[in-house]
């Protein structure tokens, strides 16, 4: 990922799926060394001891994110954007804001109530945010994406008179469907690829704060587990006791029975 | 006018639909008490009731002993009863405060964390469905033994049988 200063964007130059599998993955090391020379030649840095490399939460929160003069960050690409992550605007030293972001109401008032001894403020509004590590969370703002046009005011006009923007879409969707069928991609608020049935239905939203990949797994069935063993043979037997209970309907009041399978469909 | 694709309550007839619709039910009370367990602080996925939070603990001890069946299937009888049948229940947010919308919603992501295909979601709503019909069976059959013979809500059943039309598959 490099800054052209010229386009004023972020340039990626090398993009890596995830779940993607690649026969030209390369390993670690030749990895990380390409980086660093991509790195070193384009200027960021001279040496690669100044690339991050904190090996705990604590130091990797003391580092400080680029100074771009006091202006705004554009979003990075390849980052997750924090669209109404919440910044603190108590005052402290001064003229100072205290600047802290986080993404959730619980966990700035977790901030409020630590660092600045109180459980409520209106001190604090909502900006665009992103963080350069998910697990250590240190968030900065970016520049919102709608106002990104105003970078380059200096750019040619586009005549779209005559653009045929469907048959555009058209023909993007099929130089890519080629080489996407293969790629796993996780929909998230940023990609509109969700089935409206999820987002009708709440499903979406309520998903949203916990990590997909992992939020199932630790409901799902254990096999090896004995306690998962004793369950399985007591829902099995007591399930099949239900049917059989079923078939003989002279059981079952034939009023109750009658109301029960006409109810609903 | 469409067909009544309508099809009425019955026994499954085939193992492997036994075997199918049970495992479901399985893996939702699996489910259930492995979030009973699940470390305090973080976001919860699901929410219980004092009274589904103890039927589960019943449950979990009982599992743990496994040395009485009949308890063991009094306290399944009774979380059962909690869950599909809770009385007074008041949800605090959304629908998902209920376990059974809970595990509906976690069905629909996949293990990579992507939406399930829509097509396989279906099959899980009807099996749950099902599980909730079935073990209603004995708990229409409790309260009514707990009810007089001249209850107005079994007499309306009554009432309500005489000029119900019959749905046919």
């Amino acid at each position: 990922m490099t800054w052209d200063g010229a386009l004023k964007c972020w340039r990626s130059t090398e993009v890596v799926f995830e779940n993607h599998s690649s026969a030209r993955l390369e390993s670690y090391k030749k990895f990380k060394e390409k980086i660093v020379t991509s790195l070193i030649s384009e200027g960021p840095i001279e040496k690669e001891e100044e690339i991050r490399n904190a090996n705990d939460s604590t130091s990797w929160q003391k580092l400080p994110v680029p100074d771009f003069a006091g202006e705004l960050p554009p979003p990075i690409v390849g980052l997750r954007t924090f669209h109404n992550a919440i910044q603190c605007i108590v005052g402290v030293d001064g003229d100072d804001i205290c600047g802290y972001i986080s993404t959730t109401k619980k966990t700035f008032q977790t901030h409020l109530s630590k660092c600045h001894g109180r459980g409520y403020s209106e001190e604090y509004r909502n900006v665009v945010a992103q963080t350069f590590n998910e697990s250590w969370v240190k968030y900065f703002e970016v520049l919102p994406v709608a106002q990104l046009s105003t970078f380059d005011q200096t750019a040619k006009t586009i005549d779209a008179s005559g653009f045929n923007l469907e048959a555009a879409h058209g023909l993007l969707h099929q130089t890519t469907a080629a080489y996407m069928n293969d790629l796993n991609v996780v929909p998230d608020s940023d990609i509109r690829t969700i089935l409206p049935v999820f987002v009708e239905t709440g499903i979406d939203q309520f998903i949203q704060p916990f990590n997909r990949k992992n939020f199932r797994k630790f409901f799902d069935p254990d096999p090896e587990n004995a306690i998962y063993g004793i369950l399985r043979c007591l829902i099995i037997e007591t399930y099949k006791e239900g049917i059989n209970f079923l078939e003989q309907r002279e059981l079952i009041p034939s009023p109750i029975f009658l109301l029960m399978t006409n109810c609903t469909p | 006018m469409p067909k009544n694709t309508r099809r009425a309550f019955s026994p499954l007839t085939a193992k492997p639909s036994v075997a199918s619709y049970a495992l479901l039910e399985l893996k939702f009370v699996w489910a259930l008490l492995r979030a009973r367990v699940k470390r305090k602080g973080r976001k919860q996925v699901y929410l219980f009731n004092k009274k589904q939070e103890l039927a589960l603990d019943n449950l979990q001890n009982a599992l743990e002993d496994d040395t009485d069946w009949q308890s063991s299937v009094r306290a399944l009888e009774s979380l059962f009863d909690e869950v599909y049948f809770p009385e007074d229940y008041e949800t605090k947010n959304t629908e998902f405060d209920m376990p059974t919308t809970t595990f509906l919603a976690t069905q629909c992501v996949a293990a990579d964390g992507t939406y399930l295909n829509i097509h396989l979601i279906p099959p899980i709503m009807a099996k749950l469905q099902y599980s909730i019909r079935l073990r209603s069976v004995r708990r229409i059959l409790e309260l009514r033994k707990s009810y007089p013979i001249d209850n107005q809500f079994f007499l309306w059943v009554w009432s309500s049988i005489l000029v119900m039309p019959i749905a046919n598959g």
